[in-house]
This record gives C-alpha cells, sequence and structure tokens, in this order.
C-alpha cells in the first residue's frame, strides 16, 4: 500500500490539494480555445483570476502549520497575487516551494505549549543554586592538585562560597608554593576584612557625636562587625583576643542602654563563649532565651557550652532538641553524632 | 675600566632610561637603584624618559639629578592625542592585517611573531599612512576588528563593556608612539620594566634599530594579573547570561590581563640582554615568553663603605624596635606588620613598631593601615615617620621588617644587613635567599634572621621575639647579614656586570 507523502496528510489536505487541481484545469480553460466570453480577453481574465484565487488559497492551505501566519488571508491574498502574475508557472511555483517547506519543515510535535492569559506564581522559591564545587572539593584541589592553574581556579571559585566557607579555604592558599595563588588568596581575604574595616571607620566616626540613642545603636554595630572579623576567622591570635574583647566592650555599652535586646544577648553570649568566659556567656545565652530569642539559633550554642563544661547529659540532651528541630544542614554532621 | 663612553654628534645620550612609575618622581628600591647606578657611570650620558598616569600625580623629583643625566622627558598614558571632529574613513588593510597578527600571537604565543611583523607595526603605530589614532577610533576595518573579535572571543554580554575596555586599553599605547619622534635619540635603550616601559622600548628598537636593554626587579605581568584580579572599576557580568563558572576571572578581566602579557611579551622580544634580580624572576620571564639565552641574572648590590660605619652605632641591648623601610601602599602589607606588632606588644609592652615611607602614594591605604593601629589600640606603639634618611635610622632599629607581599630583591633588606642589622621577612621574592643564602657556600654564613609565610601576622611576631629576646641569636644572625652581604651583594660587583652589558651593547 502506497504511503502518502507527510505533507499530504493530516486534515484538509486532501480538500486543498483538490483546489490546486482545480485551480489547474482553470488555467487550462483560460488558455486554450475554450468558448471566449463574452470576448478572449476577458474569458482569460475570468478562469486565471479564479485559477490564481483557488492556487493561492489551496498552496496557502498546503504550508506547514507552524509556517501559516496568524492572519492566513494574507499569505493567500499574497499567494493569489503570485500566481495572478505568471500564469501556470507561478501556480506550480508555489507549488514546489510549498512542497519545499514540507522537507525543511521539522517532525511534527504536538503543541508543547499551553496558552494562558495568567500564570500562577509558585508559592515560594523551590529552586536552589547549586554551586559547582563545594567546599570539600575546593579544598581537596588546593592541597592535591598537581597543576598550578587547577589551584588557582579553586581559589577564584571560593568567590562563590559563604565568607566563612571562604576563609579557611584561603588561609591554606596562602601557604600554596605558586606565588600566584598565594597572592590571589591574599587579595580576596583582603578584600573581606578591608570591607568590614570600611565601615567600622565609619561607624567609628560617628559615635563620637552622636546622640545617646543614634549611640546604642552604633555601639551594637560596631560589636557586631568585631564579631564579624572574628567569626569569619580575619583576627587570629592576639588581634583576635583584641577584637573579641573590643566587641565584647560595646556588646555590654548597648546592652546597658538596651536590657532587652535579645539579639544583642545572643551575640554577647557568642562573643563570650569564643573568649572561653564559660559561665557569662551561659548568662547571656539564658537572658536572650527568657526574652524570646528563637531555640534553634541558640541550642547549638548550649550543646557546646554544656559540652566544654563537661555537662555531657545536657549537651546530649540539647542535640537531641536539634535534631527534633530539624534544621540547618550544615550542623547535619554534629547533630547526629552528638544525638547518637 | 675601559673607557665605554660613547662619541657621536647625532646621538644625545648614550643610554635612554625608560622608566615607568619610578625614578625620579617617586622614591622606592627600584629608583634607588637607578640612581644609583646612574652615579655608577658618570663616564656616560642618561637621558630619562618617564612615563605616568597624569602629570598631575608627580609633583619635584625626589632625588638630586646627577649631572650625568643630559634630559628628562615625561609622558603620561592618559595625555592621547588629540583628535578633531570624527571623519569617516576606511583604515589600511594591511595594517590592520598586521595587527590582526599581532593579536593572534597574543592569544597563541607558541605560534610566534617576526621581527619584521613588529617593525611594521612600530612603524605605522601613530602614522597617519599607518594606523593613526584617528583609524584606531573611527575607521571601517577598527570596527571590523573590534566586532570580529567579540563575536568569536567574548564570553560575556555586553558589547558595550567590550569595546570601551578596548578603547582604554589602546589609548596609551597611541600616547607613547604620538610621542616617539620628539624623544631624545640614544645609543641604546635601557628599559627598567615591562609593561608600557617596556612597550616603549620595543617601539624606540624598531624605529631606530638601535638595542634595547630590559632589567626587571619584580615581574610586571604578574603584578598586574594580581591587581586586576582584585580591582572594582572593572565590573563584572552578572545574571543568567553570563557564562562563566565562578572558577575564572571574568573576560574582561583576563583581557586585560593578556593585554599586559603583550606588552611583556613584545618586550621580551625586542631586549637583549634580558636581565633579571634573581634566579626565581628569571625562571618567570622563561615562562613569560623570554628566550633563553637572552636571559641573565644580575643581583642588586649596595655600598657596603657607606652603610659599614653604622655598626659601631648599635646601642647594646638591642632596642625593641622593629623598622618597616618602605613605601605605605598594599604590596608592603603594612597591615600584617601591625598585626604582628599588637602580638609582640603583648609579650613586650615597651615595644615599638616604626613605618619608615612615604604615605602620599596611596592616601586610602596609608589611611586605613593607621586606622588599624587605632582599631588595635597601638597608637602609643606604632609610629608613622614618613620618608627619613635610613642612615641615621637604621642605628636605632633592632629589626628589619619586611612584610611584602611581593618582592625582587629588596634593597632596604641588603642595606640594613651591611649596617648589621638582621631581618625578619616574609617569603617572597629573593628573601629566603638573603636571610638563609641560596648555594652551599652562602647557606655556611648563616642565617641573617627569619623568613615567614605571607599574612601571618602571629609567626612574623614569634619570629621576631625569638631573635630580639635571645642576644646571642641576634648577634649570630649580625654576623650572617654582615658576612653575606660583602660577599655576595656589592655595589662593585654591580657595576662590573653592567659595565660589561653597556659596553657590548654600545659597540653594536
Amino acid at each position: 500500500m502506497a504511503v502518502l507523502p507527510m505533507w499530504l496528510e493530516g486534515p484538509g489536505r486532501g480538500f486543498a490539494v483538490g483546489l490546486f487541481a482545480l485551480a489547474l484545469g482553470m488555467e487550462y480553460l483560460a488558455l486554450s480555445s475554450a468558448p471566449p466570453w463574452p470576448t478572449r480577453e476577458l474569458s482569460f481574465a475570468i478562469y486565471h483570476l479564479l485559477a490564481s484565487v483557488l492556487a493561492g488559497y489551496s498552496t496557502g492551505r498546503l504550508l506547514p502549520q507552524g509556517n501559516r501566519a496568524e492572519k492566513a488571508w494574507l499569505v493567500y491574498m499574497l499567494f493569489t497575487g503570485i500566481a495572478l502574475s505568471l500564469p501556470v508557472i507561478g501556480a506550480l511555483g508555489l507549488l514546489g516551494v510549498v512542497v519545499r517547506f514540507q522537507n525543511l519543515a521539522g517532525p511534527r510535535v504536538s503543541h508543547q505549549f499551553e496558552r494562558a492569559d495568567v500564570l500562577a506564581l509558585p508559592e515560594r522559591i523551590t529552586a536552589n543554586a547549586t554551586p559547582h564545587s563545594n567546599n570539600a572539593g575546593i579544598l581537596g584541589i588546593l592541597q592535591h592538585a598537581y597543576n598550578p592553574e587547577s589551584r588557582v581556579r579553586a581559589v577564584l571559585a571560593t568567590r562563590k562560597l559563604k565568607a566563612q566557607d571562604a576563609v579557611p579555604i584561603l588561609r591554606v592558599a596562602l601557604k600554596d608554593p605558586l606565588d600566584e595563588v598565594r597572592l590571589l588568596a591574599y587579595a580576596l581575604l583582603d578584600r573581606q576584612e578591608k570591607a568590614i574595616h570600611r565601615r567600622l571607620k565609619h561607624q567609628l566616626a560617628h559615635l563620637a557625636t552622636a546622640p545617646p540613642k543614634r549611640c546604642t545603636f552604633l555601639h551594637e554595630r560596631i560589636a557586631e562587625e568585631y564579631w564579624e572579623l572574628a567569626y569569619l576567622g580575619l583576627a587570629e591570635g592576639a588581634v583576635l583576643q583584641h577584637v573579641l574583647q573590643t566587641a565584647h566592650e560595646h556588646a555590654k555599652q548597648a546592652l546597658t542602654a538596651q536590657p532587652s535586646n535579645a539579639p544583642l544577648s545572643y551575640l554577647l553570649g557568642r562573643i563570650l563563649l569564643r573568649q572561653e568566659r564559660y559561665r557569662e556567656a551561659g548568662a547571656a545565652f539564658e537572658r536572650a532565651r527568657a526574652l524570646g530569642y528563637p531555640q534553634s539559633s541558640l541550642l547549638p550554642y548550649l550543646a557546646e557550652l554544656a559540652f566544654v563544661e563537661r555537662r555531657f547529659d545536657d549537651a546530649h540532651r540539647c542535640l537531641q532538641e536539634v535534631e527534633h528541630l530539624g534544621f540547618r544542614s550544615e550542623l547535619q554532621p554534629q547533630v547526629k553524632a552528638g544525638g547518637s | 675600566m675601559t673607557d665605554i663612553s660613547a662619541a657621536g654628534n647625532s646621538i644625545e645620550a648614550d643610554i635612554a632610561l625608560l622608566l615607568e612609575g619610578t625614578y625620579p618622581f617617586i622614591r622606592g628600591g627600584v629608583s634607588t637603584w637607578v640612581h644609583q647606578l646612574i652615579n655608577g657611570f658618570p663616564q656616560l650620558r642618561f637621558a630619562l624618559i618617564f612615563i605616568g598616569d597624569r602629570r598631575q600625580s608627580y609633583g619635584e623629583p625626589r632625588y638630586p639629578l646627577p649631572k650625568n643625566i643630559v634630559s628628562l622627558d615625561c609622558l603620561y598614558i592618559a595625555e592621547t592625542p588629540q583628535l578633531g571632529a570624527p571623519k569617516a574613513r576606511r583604515g589600511y588593510a594591511s595594517t590592520f592585517d598586521d595587527i590582526r597578527s599581532l593579536h593572534t600571537f597574543f592569544r597563541t604565543p607558541q605560534t610566534g611573531m617576526s621581527s619584521a611583523l613588529m617593525q611594521r607595526i612600530a612603524n605605522d603605530l601613530g602614522h597617519a599612512a599607518g594606523l593613526s589614532y584617528a583609524d584606531f577610533q573611527w575607521s571601517e576595518l577598527a570596527w571590523q576588528q573590534i566586532t570580529d573579535s567579540y563575536t568569536k572571543y567574548s564570553t560575556e554580554p555586553s558589547f558595550l563593556d567590550y569595546f570601551w575596555t578596548v578603547r582604554s586599553m589602546h589609548g596609551p599605547l597611541f600616547a607613547l608612539a604620538h610621542r616617539l619622534e620628539s624623544l631624545p635619540k640614544a645609543k641604546v635603550y635601557h628599559a627598567v620594566s615591562t609593561g608600557y616601559a617596556g612597550f616603549l622600548g620595543a617601539l624606540l628598537h624598531y624605529r631606530h634599530t638601535r638595542p634595547l636593554i630590559l632589567t626587571e626587579h619584580g615581574i610586571y605581568t604578574k603584578e598586574r594579573k594580581i591587581d586586576l584580579s582584585q580591582v572594582e572599576w572593572i565590573r563584572d557580568a552578572e545574571g543568567i547570561w553570563n557564562t562563566n563558572l565562578g572558577d575564572e576571572l571574568s573576560y574582561l578581566r583576563r583581557l586585560w590581563i593578556r593585554f599586559f602579557e603583550g606588552l611583556g611579551r613584545l618586550t621580551y622580544h625586542a631586549a637583549e640582554p634580558i636581565i633579571a634580580i634573581t634566579e626565581g624572576n628569571r625562571e618567570r620571564q622563561l615562562v613569560d615568553g623570554a628566550a633563553p639565552e637572552r636571559l641573565r641574572v644580575i643581583p642588586n648590590g649596595v655600598s657596603v663603605v657607606r652603610f659599614a660605619p653604622l655598626r659601631a652605632l648599635r646601642p647594646n641591648p638591642v632596642p625593641f624596635v622593629l623598622g618597616l623601610i618602605g613605601r605605605v601602599v598594599p604590596i608592603k602589607d603594612i597591615a600584617t606588620f601591625i598585626r604582628a606588632m599588637r602580638s609582640i606588644c603583648g609579650k613586650q609592652p615597651s615595644a615599638e613598631g616604626w613605618i619608615i615611607g612615604n604615605e602620599d602614594e596611596d592616601p586610602t591605604y596609608a589611611e586605613d593601615c593607621r586606622q588599624l593601629v587605632a582599631n588595635l589600640g597601638l597608637n602609643e606603639r606604632i609610629r608613622f615617620l614618613g620618608f627619613q634618611d635610613i642612615v641615621e635610622l637604621l642605628p636605632k632599629l633592632g629589626l628589619m621588617a619586611l612584610t611584602s607581599i611581593s618582592e625582587g630583591l629588596p634593597l632596604v633588606i641588603l642595606e640594613g644587613f651591611a649596617s648589621g642589622l638582621p631581618a625578619v621577612t616574609t617569603d617572597v621574592g629573593a628573601c629566603r635567599e638573603l636571610i638563609e643564602g641560596s648555594t652551599q657556600d652562602d647557606r655556611r654564613l648563616g642565617t641573617a634572621g627569619a623568613v615567614v609565610g605571607i599574612a601571618d601576622p602571629e609567626a612574623f611576631a614569634e619570629a621576631a621575639l625569638t631573635l630580639l629576646e635571645n642576644p646571642l641569636r641576634w648577634r649570630t644572625a649580625q654576623q650572617a647579614a654582615i658576612a653575606r652581604v660583602e660577599k655576595l651583594y656589592t655595589q662593585e660587583a654591580l657595576f662590573e656586570s653592567y659595565h660589561a652589558i653597556y659596553a657590548e651593547a654600545l659597540a653594536r
């Protein structure tokens, strides 16, 4: 059984082909010695016009669906005009174009898009930007890759990490045997630190002349900036001790004016914990809890405090509560280890 | 010493020194070296060709100009040739073909480049019948080349950013080419870095067919690469069209880096000999495209005679004063020194840190350093002394400190050694060779201080305290320092090497 060419398949296509055949018939009548009516020229004009309209419409209908313009009548008129201006040849040419178009058109597929006037937005963002390399991968490259170019790229890749993840990796890179790796790591570390020091400079300058309420706010901000230096690992040794002490002093000043500031109590607790002043840290965390600071943030520090004070049962209980609350993937290993 | 001064009325100078951002307007190690070199050859006539960014950045010369300097010409790369109203033009096809070949060489250096090509480009650059600045700005061929390159190579979306980067990158080259004919003629050109100075040297070499000598103290290309990786005036493309996965620099940064790498390659192609001051730098020059047979190593040297008398002026016990002698600029990493002083003062409350160097080259950084001193509560312990006569200062120091993140062969360490002062330095450039020795014979002379990693204030503080708290160890380090500088790093050895090089070049 003969298989029809693809362009003949589908609804309406046979009808369009029939119309085209009729158009050719009309052309023949126009050119033949059919009865002239009322004159030879008028007879030719009428038959040729009819043939052109039929050829234009039928070849327009034969175009692949995707190639038809929204205003199909424009296509029909264009094709009619072509057939009109070139007797017989125009019609045959149009058919040839349509056949060629069928060969160029891709496999017929059903509509992939659903047309809608208004798109429903997702309720919340579900897609996460996954970095193409994680911390362990970057650190591994820095420590073990033989190719220096790989190590340079690893340093550059830290720009996509969070600051607290990038800084320890960059410190490892500072000891790289290749000058370029060391200098790039230095530049990236320096950029982090410079940003904090510039903010500090601005805040300290305002502190001298600010009114009391503003002063309290500035003390809090300055404490946070100094804490940031410690937290990110940008300060070490004696500089770290100095930075923590300065953060402590500013936090205490702010708390004196705002004793019911829960986030400030929480910050003070973290500073004191880092300074290994455990009893005071515990008191600060308890105050933050009493003021309503979220348990999910407090529990890991309370667990750490309990651990260093050798209250292992309390540490275990805190970690179980953390697991129960179920949060912060970076703490999962510690939570799983402590909870079991 | 054989007389090597040249004769000839048509030659205005024997040696033209090409100096980018250094002597005589900026104080520093390289400037001191240049001043020393000129004074070391009083029978030669030197022309100075200084290249800076813009006129208002520089004041009066910081050094008294020796009598054998016959001229001082200043070129500013921001002063591009003045053009009138834009005029449509085609450009010269053969010139643009040459430029295309040159850029192919920059992208794929292994393809090599012929001297004939460079000769043609040097002759055409800045000429109305070759590649004028107007042609670069307005010609059809220039536009075609820029758009072709953007389409083929750029991985980032903004054509506007790409276009203006190319414009601003090439402007300085036309600024230099524009002044070529007005520069003094010399028998030999001597560039003291690659970059714009080296490029100008290459142009002069090809135009006048005179030898070009290159001496590199640091590695210009490497330093530009580090700068360009972090400058904030290059905007990195962000967003979904950015194909950069984050583990490489943005295309525009890489374009700038390749530009300076290209200038370096052009200089290496034209220069002979190519002199490094350390073996490490020589190896880097090889990697950057210098021909091995043209490379030499000539270390810096100091006048031991000038500094030796200072040894007798040292007080006993050794003062707890660390001196960092250098410009207050980011590459010196003064911040690490300040942080180290925080640790040192924690254990030795009477310790002092003196920062001795100009602060006006980078006022923002100098202010950041002062702020850091204040933030760390060291206002009473750290002093910013500005530029000082080091002959007066050296006897008052207990230790020379160097916390730079990049160096060549620091003259200031050698000067300290000659005056009997050990040093604690970061492990950059030739510092380890200076402190610990390079060859076996050299290492037998002993350790002249300590070397620590960069940006490690705790390690620096520990090394400094170990030396200052132990008089015997300090004395041993002092003896090693004196022995090393007297054996290997004298001014006489430096002048002897350059005498041979100048004599050979002048005879070509």
